[in-house]
Parts: structure tokens; sequence; C-alpha cells
């Protein structure tokens, strides 16, 4: 069978060749030599030696694919065999270590450890808490707690604050952690302009009048300054260590930096000489950072993270029930749309009330999970001086339309804008307010560019109409009364009432007056607050006492047990 | 049925145009495919692997001038390309001044953090003592993350290597035999089969084929869940297994789609040389077409096979930056990405410049292999030299342009 059909193959493929003859016109010498050692090797006729030739092809000619065909087996037979292998061998000891190590699934990663330079919620979130420690600490409801300082005294006008340290204090190194450590991280902080440098505001002096005492002096009363000492501002540093604050961390805390590689992952381990009540209780945390959410939920749902956070609720909803828990946590992520209220047209309030009035935010937040809060206005209600001012302006598409025929645009002559944000933020949410403000009659045209060239075009060089950004800082009011941030809003009664609210001493004042300030932000129509974003937590029911409020700038990984 | 095999040869020559690869790539196909048809007489083709011995004696002599040519060319085409990176890397927007002070520096914050840096410096200066450094062969420290990027750049290559040495692997296994197979099946609808396969397998992006894979054998959420589908062991390679394991499923990701467009590469090669007289000729001598195409055929078409499994190789080392992405792999595409993204100036100058080498080496090997593979080159040593060369800085010119731009589409 073979044989004839070989024949049969190679006479209709020879039928088929345009230009079978051409050889032999001239190259009849070379047509020959290679005919007679073709003749030679067979020893026979042509016609014998075409069987013979015809018969190889299944047996020795073959095989140069067949080779790489049966490499490729092998090598997927050895891939296959090394993954079942070590499959095995990590379920045996998944079940051994569980004790002692947790592997956390993260979005955003910082770039490097330097928490004085480096700004962004990622570094507090490893940082703070676990590796370094504040002077006050704060509790999931944002208030100031102790710290490294067990109790303080205000001075009568508030401008003098007295802290007591706690006894026995040592950082990773083994030095201890005294009055003098803190007065210098506090001014060094002030005289190098480090990260929030400008949360002591008003900062005067500071002093350690013996090794447990601290004072601060300042030149006027501040009534934020206690919760800011619970982050960057209160971090306390080792004075006589030397050391690479980007790729290495001496703090006080219950964990210390193992490794770190920008992202992909941070490995902590817990502190052998930790000094306090915070003790770690999972001896390795593996932070992973995803940077893409596919991977991310990968992960979790194959067991190679025990915990998530920061990733759609939609994407993540289905594992609720089966063996993880899906949670979203209150936070103070206030995802603003910004108006440039520097530059025309949006130095019309009309022009920016008809844009409020034209977004519909419970549709937005419904499309997104609804496990969003609406929010009204620039405070969020974990912070100080929170009212809901969702009311101030509702959705209400006709009467964006009368400010925008008032403002003296028209069907003929629209409103056209561009919205400029960084592509850390989905696509759909430009395209839900693009459809949105076409309903009043506006012309979107939205940009989504690189975090870097947000940072430039619109952060720094303020060229932009509306932009889109999550401000997940909290007690960040200020930035609506600096009138060279990039909103560029610049209302004389919003800084005077913030001025008041922080220089009270009392609390209860403070915050009616940072009320008063917000709801005024607001009723300007400085920005649109689309959603207080809520971070979505999924974790493995192994996992004990996960954090899921504001885990994105504040992490207690000691409070994290394993079942 | 005659008019076959001259249409699918059309179809073939068609075929590597109308797909999406790599404009360097089609550039140096074609070029070599100039080559293989212009240079020679067939008679000398025919002849010289009969008369290799004695003109290898010959090539000694004449190979020294012409390494040290390449060479020349290589250094000028390196300093070159340090300047085009460096050049286009300062007219993105942003720096990693601005990138670490994010959306609550103050100005007065950034323009201290720029001047540690030493951003403040005027372009000329930075370059000049980028270059100077890179001479001395220190490739800076990251503004970023504060490591010695040569450092990091090896921790990268440890993954991102053996990933593309696997893909590449896979790429031929697939490319070769099933490119062969496409000229040679007796099977008319068999032919068909392979091309239409090999036109869709080519045109799937490295995204979907990669989750696919994932949907198919990633282990807790495939359907047979047998490998592992993210990230690398942190113990790398200490645990060979572990680590060859989770490079399986990214290597087959973009091993089968490059396979694909490999197979309608080495199926064009070929059917363009059974255009030529060679393969009636031996089978003239004797030879069934299968085995001609195979023993001569394929012999041939080498020098083209190499060229653009060469640059395949090449760019993969940019092309993995979606599967490195997909599967969480801490290769060195991500980390170029994440510099770029960063605007770690220094730490993408150095990356790049070291990418671009490679294409360069690349370049230089393939080169050195037509000659090993193309007896007729070693008379026109000169031009193979220059049109090898300028390949290799247009294909690194692309792909810092593909990197700038890229990453834009990337979220």
């Amino acid at each position: 069978m073979t044989h004839t059909n070989n024949t049969s193959a190679q006479d209709t493929q020879s039928t088929q060749d345009p230009q079978p003859t051409q050889p032999f016109e001239g190259t009849d010498h070379n047509a020959s030599h290679e005919a007679s050692t073709a003749a030679a090797s067979d020893g026979a006729s042509l016609d014998a030696s075409l069987a013979l030739k015809a018969k190889k092809p299944h047996g020795g000619n073959g095989r140069p694919w067949l080779w790489s065909l049966l490499a490729v087996i092998v090598v997927v037979a050895v891939i296959v065999a090394a993954a079942v292998t070590n499959g095995r061998k990590k379920a045996g000891t998944t079940s051994a270590t569980t004790a002692n190590d947790i592997t956390l699934g993260m979005v955003l990663s910082p770039t490097n450890l330097d928490i004085r330079t480096q700004s962004g919620s990622a570094l507090d979130q490893l940082l703070i808490g676990n590796v370094y420690e504040s002077l006050l600490s704060r509790d999931s409801d944002n208030k100031a707690q102790p710290g490294l300082a067990k109790s303080w005294d205000v001075s009568s006008d508030g401008t003098v604050y007295t802290f007591h340290l706690n006894d026995g204090i040592t950082f990773s190194n083994g030095d201890a952690l005294t009055a003098d450590d803190v007065a210098w991280s506090i001014s060094e902080l002030e005289s190098n302009q480090y990260k929030d440098y400008d949360a002591i505001a008003g900062y005067k002096s500071v002093e350690a009048t013996d090794d447990s005492t601290v004072v601060l002096t300042l030149d006027a009363p501040y009534s934020q300054l206690l919760w800011n000492l619970t982050g960057r501002a209160g971090l306390v540093f080792d004075k006589d260590a030397n050391y690479d604050a980007k790729t290495q961390a001496i703090g006080s805390g219950p964990y210390l930096v193992d490794s770190f590689t920008a992202n992909d992952s941070a490995r902590l381990v817990a502190n052998p000489k930790y000094w306090g009540a915070n003790k770690a209780q999972i001896n390795t945390v593996t932070i992973k950072y995803y940077a893409d959410s596919n991977a991310a939920v990968n992960a979790i749902s194959s067991g190679d993270i025990q915990t998530l956070s920061g990733v759609d609720y939609d994407s993540v909803k289905q594992l609720n029930g089966k063996g993880y828990s899906v949670q979203a946590g209150d936070d103070t992520d206030k995802m603003v749309l910004a108006f440039n209220n520097a530059k025309s047209p949006l130095t019309d309030i009309r022009v920016r009330q008809a844009i409020r009035y034209a977004i519909d935010e419970d549709s937005i937040i419904a499309a997104r999970g609804g496990v969003d809060k609406a929010l009204g206005g620039p405070i969020p209600d974990l912070d100080p001086g929170y009212e809901d001012l969702t009311d101030l302006y509702p959705h209400d598409t006709d009467k964006a339309k009368q400010l925008l025929a008032e403002a003296g645009y028209s069907e003929s002559d629209p409103l056209k804008l561009t919205l400029t944000y960084a592509n850390i933020y989905s696509t759909e949410i430009g395209d839900q307010l693009t459809s949105q403000l076409a309903d009043a009659g506006i012309q979107l045209t939205v940009n989504r560019v690189e975090f870097s060239a947000w940072l430039s075009d619109v952060y720094t060089n303020h060229d932009y109409d509306l932009s889109l950004v999550d401000h997940n800082e909290s007690h960040d009011f200020a930035s609506w009364t600096n009138p060279d941030y990039y909103f560029g809003y610049n209302n004389a009664t919003v800084q005077s009432l913030y001025k008041q609210a922080i220089a009270s001493t009392d609390e209860t004042q403070a915050d009616s007056l940072l009320a008063q300030a917000a709801k005024q932000v607001s009723q300007d129509a400085a920005a649109d607050w689309l959603f207080n974003f809520r971070v979505v937590s999924v974790w493995n029911d192994s996992v004990k006492n996960f954090p899921v409020n504001m885990n994105q700038t504040y992490l207690p990984l000691w409070q994290i047990s394993l079942a | 049925m005659t008019g076959k095999p001259a249409q699918s040869a059309q179809a073939a020559q068609v075929a590597p145009v109308a797909q999406a690869a790599p404009a360097a790539q089609t550039a140096q196909v074609t070029q070599s495919a100039g080559q293989t048809k212009t240079s020679e007489p067939r008679s000398a083709a025919l002849r010289s692997p009969h008369s290799q011995s004695p003109r290898a004696h010959a090539h000694v002599h004449v190979r020294v001038p012409y390494v040290v040519r390449r060479l020349a060319a290589f250094i000028v085409a390196a300093l070159v390309q340090s300047a085009v990176i460096f050049a286009f890397l300062r007219m993105l927007p942003g720096d990693a001044a601005m990138v670490l002070g994010g959306t609550t520096a103050t100005p007065e914050q950034t323009a201290r953090l720029r001047a540690q840096m030493g951003l403040d410096r005027p372009y000329p200066v930075q370059y000049l003592s980028w270059l100077s450094d890179v001479l001395h062969g220190n490739l800076g420290v990251s503004q970023l993350s504060g490591k010695a990027v040569g450092a990091q750049v090896g921790v990268r290559m440890e993954v991102t290597l053996p990933l593309a040495v696997l893909g590449l692997a896979v790429a031929l296994a697939i490319g070769i035999p099933l490119g062969v197979l496409a000229v040679t099946a007796r099977s008319a609808k068999l032919r068909r089969a392979l091309q239409i396969c090999a036109i869709v397998a080519g045109s799937i992006p490295a995204l979907w084929g990669g989750l696919l894979l994932v949907l198919i054998f990633g282990k807790g959420v495939g359907l047979l869940g047998v490998l592992p589908s993210q990230g690398f062991p942190s113990g790398g390679w200490r645990a060979p297994g572990r680590a060859l394991a989770s490079l399986a499923l990214p290597a087959l990701s973009i091993g089968i789609i490059t396979g694909a467009q490999l197979l309608r590469y080495v199926r064009s090669a070929l059917v363009d040389v059974c255009d030529t007289d060679y393969i009636a000729q031996a089978m003239v001598a004797g030879m069934t077409r299968a085995q001609a195409v195979r023993r001569v055929g394929l012999r041939l078409a080498a020098p083209q096979i190499v060229s653009v499994a060469g640059l395949a190789f090449a760019s993969m080392m940019t092309g993995v930056v979606v599967v490195e992405n997909l599967f969480a792999l801490p290769g060195f595409a991500t980390l170029l990405m994440n510099d770029l993204k960063g605007r770690d100036f220094l730490a993408v100058q150095s990356e790049l410049l070291l990418l671009s080498l490679l294409f360069l080496v690349m370049g230089l090997v393939v080169d050195m292999l037509h000659h090993a593979l193309d007896p007729r080159l070693k008379d026109a040593a000169g031009f193979g030299a220059d049109a090898d060369g300028g390949a290799a800085a247009v294909a690194s010119a692309a792909v810092v342009s593909s990197a700038a731009t890229g990453e834009g589409d990337e979220a």
C-alpha cells in the first residue's frame, strides 16, 4: 500500500511542478553529477531508485521534524512531571507551615522603602505600625491612640505638647529608642521638608527634656496635630543607625523587612527584639503585588495567596462563602472628579454646577458593584468635619441644561471639555461620565494617560479641564485652601474657616468649622465627588482578624492570625 | 490541480506582509530572500557543499577584516543608540522626582528631590556622566529603588532569559516541522489547514492565549489544574522543578504564537526555494518532492529561518511584557515597564541600552551563522556586514519606540 501510494503521489507532484525540465537547459553537467551520485548509491536504474527512495520518507528522511516533535513532547512531559511532583510536595508542606507564614495580595506597590521622601499610601500600608512606629497610633475608627508615647499633655493655649514615652523601647538593631531619637526625627523632618513635614503646622521647636520626655512647641494651636502624629509626621527613626533607607528599614515595630522588590513582593519577618504589646502572631508575612487584576484573582483562587485587597468587587464576589470571605472596608478614599477652577470655562460656577447636576453618582456606584458610598463633599465620614452633602446637587439633567443655556451654550454650540486621568483607573468610569454628560449636552473627550504624564500635565502644569483621582489621604481638606494646588480653587471664606478650625483648641468647634468649610466647597461646585471608594478585601477562611477598614493606608499585620 | 503550487506560492508571499509582524522582521526576511535569489548562479550553490574545505581555508584570511568592520559598526551603532535612547526618554512627560512626590508633593519638595537625583543638571552633562559610568561597567543606581541597575537586571534575567529560551524552543519545535509539513504534505487539505491554523494562532493576542492556557492548565482555576499560573518561586532556581513549572505556561503562551508566525516564515521561505530550480533538479536526481524540500530546500532556506529565529528571540525579550504581566513573573520586561512608568530614567536608559546591545549581538550571531550556513556569502562578506548592522539598528530603534509607546496601552 505505501509503495503505490508514494509513487502516485510523486507522479502528481512532478506534473504539478511548473518548471520540471528547466534544470537540464544549461547545467547538464551538474545535473548528471547529482543523478549519478544518486544512481551510484542506489546501484540500480532510475525506476528502481525512485521506488527505493519512495519508502524512505517514512523511515529515515522524515526524522528531522519527527525528532523535533518528539523533543516537544519530551519537554512538555518533563514540565508537566515537574509541576505535578512539585504540586504534591507543596500540598504536603502547606499544612505543616500554615501557622508560621502567610502571603497577602495587594495591588499598589511602593517603589522603595524610603518613607521620608516617597509619597503614596502603599508605603504607609507596608511600613507604618509594622516596621516603623509613630509617636501615636490609630484605631480602626481612625482616632489617635497611644503609640510609642504612652501619654501626653497639652498646654492650655494649645501650643506646647509634652509626650511621655513607653519604657524599654528598642529598635530592631538593638539600639534603645529614647526621647533623643524622637526629637531628632521630628527636627530632621522639618529641616529637610520630608513628606508630611507640613503635618506639624506652625512647628517651632522640639526638645528631649529627659530620656523619656519630648516637648514639641508650636507657634499657634493646631487641632489636627495628634492625628497627624499617628502617620508619617510622627515616625521615629534611629538617630545612630546608618543605613540606606531606600533598601533597608530599621524601626521599632513588630516586623522587620527581610526583602523588598518593587512591583513584585515584600517579605517581612517577626522582630525578635520587639518591645511592645503588638507582638507578631505570624512569623513570616509575604506581600505580593499584582499589577494585573486577573493575575491577582487567579492567585487567590488557586491558593497562592491567602488574602487580596484592592480589586473590583465584581471580580471576586463569586468567591464569597466558598471558603473565602469578601468584604468592603470603610476608608477615606475620595474619588474626585476635579475641575480646573482656575481655567475657563470652569471659572464659571454655572458650568461647574451643570456638571454636578448632570452626573448620576448612584448609577456609577451601582455599575461598580454597589459597594462604594455616595459622597457629596470633600470630607468622608471617617474624618472630622463630615456632613452628608449628597443632597446639594441631585442628579437633574434638565437643571444642568438650563444652567448651560444661561452660561451661553446651546445644542449648536455645546460645551466641550477634556477629561484627563491616569490609566490606573478604569476606562469604564470615563465612558460613563462621557455618556452622562452627553445627556446634558456636554461633549466630553477622554484622555487616559500614564500616571507620570498625569503628574506632569495635570498635577504640576495644571493643563487640564477635568480630571479624576482617588485622593485616599485622610485629613486632607487643606488642599481646598491652597490656590496653588491643581484644583485651582480659591475662596477666602473657606480659607479663613479652615484657619479657624485648625487653630481651635476645642474639638467640637473645630469639627463644626471644618464642616462649614466643606459645605462651602461643595456648594461652590469646586469638584464632583463621585463616591467614597471602599476597598474590597477577600480572605481565605483560615485567616483571622484581617483588617478590613482603611487597609490601604494602615494595615496592622500583627493583628492577623491563622486558624 | 496543475495551478496549485503557483497559487500557494503567491499566497505565501502575501502572508508575511499581511500579518502584523514587527517591521524589522519582515525587512530582514525580504533582505535575506533577496540575497538568496540574486547573489550567485545556482551552479555554485550546488557545487559548494562538496567543495567546502578548500573554501573554508581561504575564508580565514577574509574573516579578520570582516570581523573588525563588523565590530566597528557594532560600536558606532551602540553609541548612536545610547544617544537616541537618552533623547527619547527626555521627551516623555514627568520625571522620577514627580513620581516619588506623588499627589501630595509641594513644588519645593519636588525640586529638592530633583536636585538630589541630579536631574537638574543640563542634559549633555547628564548624558556624558551616564555614558562614562556605563563605559566603566557601572550601569548606575536606580533613582526609584536605590538598587544597582546591573544587579536588578541580573536578577530579572534569571526569569526572562530562561522564559525566552523555552519560548523559542517551543516556537522552533512548532514552527519548523509544521512549516515543512505545510509544504510537503500530500494532502492539499492538510496544507491548507496548517496555513489557516498558523494564521489564526499567530494572530491571537498573547494575553488571550495565556488566559486560555491558564483556564485549561492553571492550578486552582483551570480544568486540568496541573501547572502554576502565578508568580515565580521566591527561592528562584534553587527549586528548579518549581521554577521550570512556573515558566511552563508563560513559555507555551509566547512559544505557540511565535511558533505559528515562524511556521509561516518557514513555509514561505521553502515555497520561495521551491520556485528555484534546485528542488526540481534534486527531484530529477531521484528524490521525491518531500525529500527534496527537506534535504535541499530546508538547507537553502536555513539562512532566512535563522534570521527570523534570531530576531524572534530578541523580540521575545520585549514581547514577554504581556506574558510576564499576566503570569505575575518578576522578569526583565516587567522591570523595564515599571521603571518606565516611574520615569526612572537612569535605570531605563541602561536597561534599554542592554536590550539594544542584545539586538546587535543577535544581529552579529545571525550574521556569523549566515556565513556558516550559506557559503555563497563568503565572497560578499562586506555586504552582509552593512546590511545586518543596519537591520539590528532598525530593530533596536523599534524596541525603544515600542517600549515608549507600549506602556501607554497597558493598564
